[in-house]
């Protein structure tokens, strides 16, 4: 069975690739796998072990390619570091295991996504049949995440394309809020930290291989309404707010104030605003439920806002 | 149990491996193992015995670094002369999952939260975990909402609430039937609205009061796996604007069902309309960067002007 021949291949590789005390040439690695292991001709034989060791690769098996001790550096070979492939991991008891089993079944990644293997912590503590576990929240991902979470959890500057220019990027944090991926790090063509949302990259991800210090302050992805970004000096504005839209109100913008409640049971709140047009654009979403009280120039920038569309 | 490729289970086995050899030296038992670490057993006891316990690092295989032990019910390692420890996670596997598993304690009442609790704080205190740098947050003020349907749902009780439709601007008490709570950039609940007479689907955060009744009810057998979209079929009425490229989000956010790109660098964009007040809301924040060049009376420019008008009454 080719499944089964596939296996034992892979097996003897890893085992070869780990036992070496030297790098093994791809002919010396062809030589001392079991005959038969790979086809004769050189063509297909080099076409699959190329494959397998992508897949080895991209397992997790550190396959490095080291020059050959002796060669002066001309010839190179194959070989895993033991050092490099054992785990450090903590030993998780079987309720452990089984909550962290549920918790990443219940975060469902979109395919593309890691698939997180639960079981290389030690299996799933017992529960049985996962692949039936409901996702209660799915996080999308795509490669410009999994290529992201690499990048962040690695240390490794990147490069993309966002809102027409090719950034260069320290990444820092890679977090997942309000139904998007945003990345924060430093900007090095402005030398500042910056936040980008990922869906919005206009290109793949480019995981370059300069290694980043882990940053002492790190810039965290903060979770702002559109009308607290910016550089402009923030300005407080008031919001007068029916009834029917204060719990989710309140809710949604967390910070702000609550300056005066009425007796028909509106309330009037302050919110530090940088982006006044972002800010017209929420408060439209009220239609008459809510009205801006100061101040008084962006009121009579909302009156005349709408007087053109009446 | 789905079969895993040939790939996936040389993963399986050098994780497998040294975890039976470190913890359980006098075998365990076969299904226990199979499940643990989402392998067939049929496929597991072949390939321990047909393949792994013929592993060599040498041509002639004479030196056979494993000698597996496969009886009828349990495995045992007796040899393991390749590994010493199971295999090293993938950073990025193992940040996605202390993330994962961060997001969900967040969701949880404190007495659930042991476990998950203790194994986030182990694997967040490995060393290369990046514990802090991807995280997942799922929680955004609705907790308490979350609270009392998840206890509905884990009780088959009903609950009672007070929501806030934004498609018609208007709040209704109504007593629902919770059957799943989906996150989705907000936090959906998927009910049996007795208001209604159908299934519903509610978001947490426009349900201003939310509480358990004892009216119990019969969950459902089937439901469904995600929410239904806007139906982009042309069975909902349709508008077509003309947006400048500075407003090019809505092509982002709404569903749409034509969209082309003219010379000008404007979009003309057309969009099911599943709520007067919803177009309301998108054309009075759009202003003057969206054109209506097509709509069926009553949902064009006039009823842009008659909600600019509405709203203009509270300035006046």
């Amino acid at each position: 069975m080719a499944a089964m021949k596939k296996l034992e291949r892979l097996l003897d590789l890893v085992a070869l690739l780990l036992e070496t005390e030297r790098p093994l040439t791809r002919q010396q690695i062809r030589d001392d796998l079991p005959p038969g292991a790979y086809a004769d001709d050189d063509a297909s034989f080099r076409r699959t072990f190329e494959r397998d060791k992508d897949e080895l690769r991209d397992l997790g098996l550190p396959i490095v390619l080291e020059a050959i001790p002796g060669s002066d550096g001309t010839r190179t070979g194959y070989r895993i570091h033991r050092s490099e492939m054992e785990a450090d991991l903590p030993a998780l008891d079987p309720a452990e295991l089984a909550s962290l089993a549920l918790a990443s079944a219940m975060v469902g990644f979109d395919e593309a996504a890691p698939d997180v293997p639960i079981w290389m912590l030690g299996g799933t503590g017992g529960v049985a049949d996962l692949d039936r576990a409901r996702p209660m929240a799915d996080v999308p991902g795509d490669s410009v995440v999994r290529d992201l979470m690499r990048a962040v959890t690695g240390g490794l500057v990147v490069t993309f394309v966002y809102k027409g220019e090719r950034r260069t990027v320290e990444p820092h944090r890679l977090v997942f809020t309000r139904g998007h991926w945003q990345l924060s790090g430093r900007d090095r063509r402005r030398l500042a930290g910056r936040q980008y949302r990922c869906d919005r990259f206009e290109s793949g991800v480019e995981v370059g291989g300069e290694r980043i210090q882990p940053p002492d302050a790190p810039i965290e992805v903060r979770d702002d309404h559109a009308w607290q970004f910016g550089d402009a000096q923030p300005v407080p504005f008031r919001l007068l707010v029916d009834e029917r839209h204060v719990t989710w109100l309140t809710g949604f913008l967390r910070s702000a104030e609550i300056v005066e409640r009425r007796a028909d049971g509106s309330i009037v709140v302050e919110e530090l605003v940088r982006e006044p047009d972002a800010f017209r654009s929420f408060v439209l979403t009220f239609l008459d439920g809510a009205e801006v009280l100061e101040p008084a120039w962006f009121r009579e920038e909302m009156v005349a806002w709408l007087e053109e569309l009446a | 149990m789905r079969a895993p490729g040939a790939a996936d289970r040389v993963h399986r086995l050098l994780s497998l491996i040294p975890w039976l050899e470190q913890n359980h030296p006098s075998g365990a038992d076969i299904v226990e193992v199979a499940e643990r670490f989402d392998y067939p057993p049929a496929d597991l006891v072949r390939d321990l015995t047909d393949v792994v316990n013929f592993v060599s690092a040498d041509p002639y295989q004479s030196f056979l670094v494993f000698e597996i032990l496969v009886t009828e019910e349990r495995i045992r390692v007796d040899r393991n002369d390749l590994l010493g420890k199971p295999m090293r996670m993938d950073p990025a596997d193992l940040a996605a999952l202390v993330a994962a598993g961060r997001a969900v304690a967040a969701l949880l009442d404190v007495d659930e939260l042991g476990p998950l609790e203790r194994a986030v704080a182990k694997l967040a205190g490995t060393r290369g975990s990046a514990a802090e740098a991807v995280q997942i947050r799922l929680s955004a003020g609705d907790e308490p909402v979350l609270q009392v349907i998840r206890e509905g749902i884990g009780t088959g009780r009903c609950i009672d609430i007070d929501y806030y439709s934004y498609g018609r601007d208007v709040e209704t008490r109504r007593v629902v039937e919770p059957h799943r709570c989906l996150y989705d950039g907000f936090w959906y609940l998927m009910a049996h609205c007795r208001l209604a007479e159908d299934q519903r689907v509610f978001r947490l955060d426009r349900i201003r009061r939310a509480d358990l009744t004892d009216d119990g009810f019969r969950p459902p057998d089937e439901v469904a796996e995600a929410m239904d979209g806007i139906p982009v079929d042309g069975s909902l009425p349709e508008v077509t604007l003309l947006l400048d490229p500075g407003v090019r989000w809505v092509v982002d956010q709404y569903p749409h069902t034509a969209l082309e790109s003219e010379p000008s660098g404007r979009l003309r964009v057309t969009l099911p309309v599943t709520a007067d007040r919803w177009l309301e809301r998108l054309l009075l924040r759009l202003g003057t960067a969206a054109e209506v060049v097509a709509a069926p009376i009553g949902l064009g420019t006039e009823l842009r002007a008659s909600a600019a008008r509405r709203v203009l009454t509270r300035y006046r």
